[in-house]
């Protein structure tokens, strides 16, 4: 009936309005932060399409947030602490779109490098023992070193990972620590 | 430890967090006289360089533009005016619920039964259609589906004690029947583990599993339930903690009726390890898990635990094939256990499902790989044979430089053999995360996700929470629950009198996952 056309499209522009300035937001977000979420995500969990799926949640949870008007001030920031918390928290969860892949044993020694997809841009003798050693830590270790290397602080990273911040000192210390010794042992020279 | 230990702690501590003046001046001072630390130093700062250098991956274009297309095209549908206001505080069909656990009760009459669409193309996965072109659900009165069985209606169910903290969230992970009827295990972020039972699949009382006396203090989670079995008093309940310190350890509860916990006592077979999976089989309990050993946390050795009790615990030693890393779940078989064999060269992004293997064992120890080629989907052991359903099939590899993945269609599949597998059908639509049988009823239960652009007179809803039944062992397939709000179904049991409960995961309106439970009594006949 047509009087009550008024109120529904009135409903309706406000909420498609505001909807359409969210996905601006988003869509920026987006082209701005994907590829590097997408990388974290993969080099945390391991598995591509748990790094997918982590990655399209992350988004859409940003998504709600803009649409609900409250885009964070540093989308980056928040994405990676999203990431962070579903990556670690998808062993726990039992996650069902990555039921069945857990990874549970020990690699073998001599992992052969060659026909890794850094093997061409390795620039440093060994270096390759470090993506040896990081499928060699456990997800919180592993997105732990991996926040770092994107620039984030101690605290941020404790953030992320769910951890407090003493608890984050001693994990990054250990695991660098350990990290070290893994490269520096006769294994890693092979 | 020594001084140097001491000294290179703090070079490592450098790296993330700011130190004290009085540490900083005692790291240079040492640092100014000692090679060999500050030689190790530098090499600490090397390896986090290492680190943010690493060769970036990339996701696919093609992928990476459907993703958008997922988070962004949602928009509302034309629809009575009551329903569009619902729609308009959900953010228009966004997942993001109305209230913890709360959903939209979704029942169709006969001539709105969602139609099975069969895939267009080897890439894609079924779709489903609604008669008005659109598969949003709606909150108009509820409408029966005809006919008997299990499984038609599906209604969600307040769980108690299921409040989440963000940024974690919570979900019910799993369900078996037991206890009173049912019982449940779960987590909530920054709480401790958590059972749920229930007589009837529609009240759920909560208890939580008495911790160990020293958990570590400084992590929010420090344990998990991964698995609850019939055995030992009653019901066992296996899991693992974080223990102050160092390491984890696997960790064991019993129970008589499902509802009241006891811990298991200390036993140093459980020590630095963590268990991801148990079942019983013939009289005995089969625990799987890895070892925390060596100088790098993370992975060890796969071992084994067995029990006839669930309070003492024997740990072994598993027997994997050369070059494969245990996987979980573990699946029993009257005949034969089965789990998820992993190449143990663990090279991304090749590294995916293909390349895994189906090991299989006669005695819970050796395991052997299996001749049946390994799909994307777990296995479900039913009268008609070991089913798996293949879901979310996408084109991955493109744009990688690795070789494409090649991937089976979407669909219910047998083996008649265990050595191949034929194809009954496309269904079930979205994605099953799990499946039980019920008389000669299949209830598979999982998400709905957003496969396409919604600028067709079908759309599609991300990731809620859905289940299907079949009444021809997975030939075909029909829809019972769907919903607006998001979340999924991750696991479903039956009772004795039929009625099905599913567990998984839904959102609170400040779109914190939170754990959710649903129903499905029998129809009356």
């Amino acid at each position: 009936m047509q009087p009550e056309a008024a109120p529904l499209e009135a409903v309706d522009t406000a909420a498609l309005h505001r909807i359409t300035q969210a996905d601006a937001e988003v869509a920026e977000a987006w082209a701005a932060h994907h590829g590097e979420i997408y990388a974290f995500l993969l080099r945390t969990t391991r598995d591509p399409e748990a790094a997918e799926d982590l990655l399209q949640e992350a988004f859409l949870r940003l998504t709600r947030e803009a649409r609900a008007k409250r885009m964070p001030d540093n989308a980056r920031a928040w994405l990676y602490r999203v990431a962070a918390n579903l990556a670690t928290s998808r062993g726990r969860h039992l996650a069902a779109a990555v039921r069945g892949l857990a990874r549970i044993g020990r690699p073998q020694p001599g992992l052969p490098t060659d026909n890794l997809p850094e093997a061409g841009f390795l620039h440093r003798e060994g270096r390759d023992d470090l993506v040896q050693v990081l499928a060699e830590l456990d997800p919180p270790a592993r997105a732990a070193l991996l926040l770092s290397s994107e620039g984030f602080s101690g605290a941020e990273i404790a953030a992320a990972i769910g951890r407090t911040e003493g608890a984050t000192r001693t994990l990054l210390c250990r695991t660098r620590l350990r990290v070290r010794a893994r490269l520096e042992s006769p294994e890693a020279a092979r | 430890m020594n001084a140097h230990d001491r000294i290179l702690q703090l070079a490592a501590i450098a790296i993330d967090f700011p130190l004290p003046a009085a540490d900083r001046a005692r790291l240079e001072h040492h640092l100014a006289g000692c090679p060999a630390c500050a030689g190790t130093a530098v090499a600490l700062r090397r390896d986090a360089e290492g680190f943010a250098n690493l060769r970036p991956v990339l996701l696919p274009e093609r992928r990476a533009a459907e993703i958008l297309d997922t988070v962004l095209h949602q928009h509302a549908t034309r629809r009575p005016m009551r329903l569009l206001l619902a729609v308009a505080l959900l953010g228009l069909v966004l997942v993001g619920g109305l209230a913890a656990g709360a959903g939209l009760l979704l029942r169709t009459e006969p001539e709105d039964l969602p139609t099975i669409v069969p895939a267009p193309s080897p890439g894609a996965s079924a779709i489903v259609v609604g008669p008005d072109a659109s598969r949003l659900p709606t909150a108009s009165p509820s409408l029966t589906v005809s006919g008997a069985g299990v499984g038609v209606t599906w209604e969600p169910v307040a769980l108690p004690d299921s409040g989440v903290r963000d940024p974690g969230g919570g979900s019910v992970d799993g369900v078996i029947a037991g206890g009173p009827g049912a019982i449940a295990w779960g987590s909530a972020y920054g709480l401790p583990p958590r059972i749920w039972t229930t007589a009837d699949g529609r009240t759920w009382t909560s208890s939580t599993l008495e911790a160990p006396p020293d958990p570590d203090p400084d992590v929010l989670n420090p344990g998990t339930i991964t698995g609850i079995v019939p055995g030992g008093p009653g019901y066992v309940a296996l899991g693992w903690y974080d223990m102050t310190g160092n390491g984890r350890r696997v960790v064991a509860w019993t129970s008589v009726d499902g509802r009241a916990w006891a811990l298991v006592p200390h036993d140093a077979a459980f020590d630095h390890a963590m268990a991801v999976d148990v079942v019983a089989w013939r009289g005995k309990l089969l625990a799987y898990g890895q070892e925390e050993a060596g100088s790098i946390e993370g992975m060890g050795t796969p071992i084994m635990w067995t029990s006839s009790d669930g309070m003492t615990w024997t740990r072994d030693d598993l027997q994997v094939p050369d070059g494969l890393r245990f996987g979980q779940p573990v699946v029993t078989t009257a005949d034969a256990l089965w789990a998820i064999g992993l190449p143990a060269a663990d090279n991304l992004p090749e590294l995916g499902w293909s390349s895994t293997r189906y090991l299989t064992s006669t005695d819970g120890r050796t395991w052997s790989v299996s001749a049946l080629p390994r799909y994307p989907g777990l296995l479900y052991p039913t009268d008609g044979g070991l089913l798996t359903l293949v879901h979310g099939v996408r084109d991955s590899g493109a744009g990688q430089p690795t070789p494409a993945v090649e991937r089976p269609a979407s669909g219910t599949y047998r083996t008649p053999d265990r050595a191949s597998w034929e194809q009954l059908s496309v269904g079930p639509a979205g994605e099953a995360y799990d499946l039980v049988q019920v008389g000669a009823t299949l209830v598979a239960v999982g998400a709905e996700v957003s496969l396409a652009p919604c600028d067709t007179p079908s759309c599609y809803v991300p990731a809620t929470p859905a289940a299907w039944r079949s009444t021809d062992g997975g030939r075909t397939w029909q829809q019972a629950l769907g919903s607006a709000t998001g979340g999924g179904v991750r696991a479903v049991a039956a009772l004795p009198d039929g009625t099905v409960v599913g567990v998984g995961h839904g959102y609170t309106k400040d779109t914190v996952s939170t754990p959710a439970a649903w129903v499905s009594s029998p129809a009356a006949p």
